[in-house]
């Protein structure tokens, strides 16, 4: 057994109470005692701590007991962490279990559309929100096209994106994120045009104008 | 020697149409839209009398976004044989013209003329002066300054006209102005053909207008020379056409002039069309009412595009070299390059990007615009250019040749069932995982894999791609159900769906993170990975889950 080995085995058997420094000097007084000491606190194996007037030397486990056995203020804090914990496991269980039961609903909801319809719009397990966000976009985005729309059918895409604004609060960047989904999923529904104060930027330039075809 | 055998490159290199490319016309809508220029133009010529009246006029917009075809549409039109034996056109560029002024406009709408036309018009008006001196009309004789020196040499009133239309003799100003006086033409009518005999037809513009006026009366009297002495409609194409305040009340006064026996054909962007509306509402109210308003919808769909690009290869393959199994070839190309480029989903880039794949397929003697090809392209001409989310840095001619492969969804997945197990046992090669098991059992449990990760949990991966969902989720369940031997199970699909309960994972897995995991598979069982590589595929495998 090595002299660290060693040294270690006596700072462990000491428990709680912990060893004195000077005790382990003399036991190992052959060896650079101190040196290996300081290489055994910098990698956090042993805690060297002043009790009375002497130093005493602790394994991990039995210095972080001996704290709570003598340092109330320590104890008092361990304590009200653990009761925050504790807490905040309760509640996470209870989200797990409803997040749980969430998703077999969802499962058990969409799975007879799947038997009945059988194609491939439907979701298995639980679907990304935004599929049914995009395709809710599409509607009020073809009735605001529908209703916007000039002679040659093009819509100017800021008026819009105002009215879902006013309607929605849908902010800008949401807006053109589903305009640009909106229009790579539906590539033979609707057209862009360039033109406009603001739009898609497509090749360098700002696609402001829509249609549908 | 070109791909398909071809002699020369099909594809146009210069940004905007030639008139040599516009003889090609391809695409459904830009043939509808054809069509539809045809029957306004045969529907005026059915109803045009000797006598043109202002009813004889028609207003054509066609309106549509950049790099969609217009200008092609319109060159095409001007060229057409068909065409030719009905019509005089004059195409206009209005982006070339600045500054703009009603002086200018005009200039450009007599330059945009061709030299044909001007030598017809004036060869049909010498011919018709000597026919009326043949018929001994007053003064008519004098234009030729025909005497009896002519007489006795035996020089005919055909002889003198073709000296005049050689300019070798000057003929009499004052007895032409006589003779058509006689005809009911008008004194800008007279000007115009004078300065037509003298060879300076497009002076009219510098010498006899002043206003806005007389340059409506001058364009007015051009199109009823054509019908005269022609028999021709006059067809005016403007093309750029823009709110621009000169242009704009330019166009509203021909509008309202009414052109006999005339067709004006105005070609500009949506946008142009909306700023009309905001800034001159009265102009803007004249397009709308347009006779024919030429559509090009859908002119950037795949379908328009695919045709469009396939018909300049069909007109240059003389020997018929290119067949249905390259056709389907070069579409699936096309295809893939539309699907993922946003950017290339309009003719102009399409074709830019075919001419130089097609030079480039040339200089290596490659018998088709192969992946290749395509691939040197892009990265040339769009430096910058990449594959939308690819871990892996797919380089474009995998991701085309692995994306066409994907279309069979049996093969797709037993390749990225591979994938991933390569995937997994090349994170055990680095020391990342355990060593992987095959999960086979043999009783079609749907788990491919089984390994051990860095924490000590057994992992179990099930592998679930089909294009019917429902039987995705049926796999899914038994993977489920099947793996309750395992800590966690991850299920990699394609069904559109996510989840995290009870251990298992389901990791959606699109097109992209596929071709990925195919890509790195390919790379992996040939040897190939370099470090860079190593550390993309530690990252394709965290980003579905497996390490």
């Amino acid at each position: 057994m090595s002299v660290e080995e060693k040294l270690i085995q006596k700072i462990n058997s000491a428990g709680s109470l912990g060893v004195k420094k000077t005790e382990l000097r003399k036991e190992f007084a052959e060896a650079e005692t101190d040196t290996i000491l300081e290489d055994m606190v910098t990698h956090g194996d042993v805690f060297i701590d002043k009790k009375g007037a002497a130093y005493y030397c602790w394994s991990k486990d039995h210095y972080f007991q001996s704290l709570l056995n003598s340092d109330p203020k320590f104890r008092l804090t361990y304590e009200a962490i653990k009761s925050l914990e504790q807490s905040v496991n309760k509640r996470s269980d209870g989200l797990a279990e409803t997040v749980g039961m969430l998703v077999d609903n969802i499962s058990n909801l969409s799975k007879p559309t799947i038997e009945k319809n059988g194609h491939s719009s439907s979701q298995i397990v639980l679907s990304g929100p935004l599929t049914m966000q995009l395709e809710q976009f599409k509607n009020e985005f073809d009735l605001a096209v529908a209703n916007y729309s000039s002679s040659i059918g093009w819509v100017e895409l800021a008026k819009i994106r105002n009215e879902l604004y006013a309607k929605y609060n849908l902010s800008n960047e949401e807006f053109y994120c589903l305009v640009e989904q909106l229009a790579n999923k539906y590539q033979d529904k609707y057209e862009l045009s360039t033109g406009g104060n603001e739009g898609l930027m497509v090749r360098g330039l700002i696609h402001g104008l829509v249609r549908c075809i | 020697m070109y791909p398909y055998k071809l002699a020369q490159n099909p594809y146009p290199s210069s940004p905007t149409p030639t008139t040599i490319d516009a003889k090609i016309i391809g695409g459904k809508k830009h043939k509808e839209a054809k069509s539809a220029v045809l029957s306004c133009i045969g529907d005026l010529l059915s109803k045009i009398t000797e006598t043109p009246t202002d009813k004889d006029f028609r207003l054509i917009t066609l309106i549509q976004d950049v790099g969609s075809g217009k200008t092609h549409l319109s060159l095409h039109i001007r060229d057409l044989q068909e065409l030719s034996d009905n019509t005089v056109i004059s195409y206009v560029d209005l982006s070339q013209i600045s500054p703009r002024d009603m002086h200018s406009l005009y200039r450009s709408m007599l330059g945009g003329f061709t030299e044909d036309y001007v030598r017809n018009l004036k060869e049909s008006v010498v011919y018709f002066l000597r026919d009326q001196a043949e018929r001994n009309v007053m003064d008519a004789k004098k234009i030729f300054n025909y005497g009896f020196v002519d007489l006795i040499t035996r020089r005919s009133l055909t002889y003198k006209a073709e000296q005049i239309l050689k300019n070798k003799i000057v003929p009499n100003y004052f007895a032409i102005n006589s003779v058509l006086k006689e005809e009911d033409l008008s004194q800008t009518e007279i000007s115009i053909l004078k300065l037509l005999i003298e060879g300076k037809f497009r002076a009219d513009s510098y010498n006899n207008v002043s206003t806005l006026e007389d340059i409506i009366a001058s364009i007015s009297a051009i199109a009823s020379l054509n019908l005269k002495f022609l028999k021709k409609l006059t067809i005016f194409q403007i093309d750029e056409f823009d709110s621009e305040k000169e242009s704009v009340d330019f166009v509203k006064a021909v509008i309202n002039a009414h052109l006999p026996s005339t067709v004006l054909m105005l070609i500009l962007t949506p946008s142009s069309y909306e700023e009309i509306r905001n800034k001159n509402s009265s102009v803007f109210d004249r397009l709308e009412k347009a006779n024919y308003k030429i559509d090009l919808a859908g002119s950037n769909t795949l379908e328009e595009i695919l045709d469009i690009s396939l018909e300049y290869i069909r007109y240059y393959d003389c020997g018929n070299n290119f067949t249905k199994d390259d056709e389907k070839d070069l579409t699936a190309k096309i295809k893939v390059i539309y699907d993922e480029f946003p950017d290339f989903r309009n003719i102009r880039s399409m074709i830019n990007i075919l001419y130089h794949a097609t030079e480039n397929a040339g200089k290596r003697n490659a018998v088709i615009i192969d992946e290749e090809a395509i691939d040197d392209t892009i990265e040339a001409v769009y430096p910058g250019l990449r594959i939308k989310g690819s871990i892996m840095g797919v380089p474009l001619s995998d991701f085309f040749k692995i994306r066409r492969n994907s279309d069979d969804v049996q093969m797709l997945e037993s390749d990225v069932r591979d994938a991933v197990r390569n995937l997994v046992n090349y994170a055990y090669e680095i020391g990342t995982v355990a060593k992987p098991e095959a999960a086979n059992d043999g009783k079609g449990n749907g788990i491919d894999l089984i390994y051990d990760d860095p924490n000590g949990t057994k992992v179990a991966v099930a592998v679930v791609i089909n294009k019917d969902y429902v039987k995705s989720f049926k796999q899914i369940s038994n993977a489920v159900k099947s793996a309750d031997y395992a800590d966690k199970l991850v299920v990699l699909t394609n069904t559109n769906a996510y989840g995290e309960s009870n251990g298992t994972s389901i990791v959606n897995i699109d097109r992209y993170k596929m071709i990925d995991l195919i890509y790195f598979s390919s790379k992996y069982r040939n040897k190939e990975m370099v470090l860079d590589d190593s550390q993309r595929a530690l990252m394709l495998a965290k980003s579905i889950k497996l390490c």
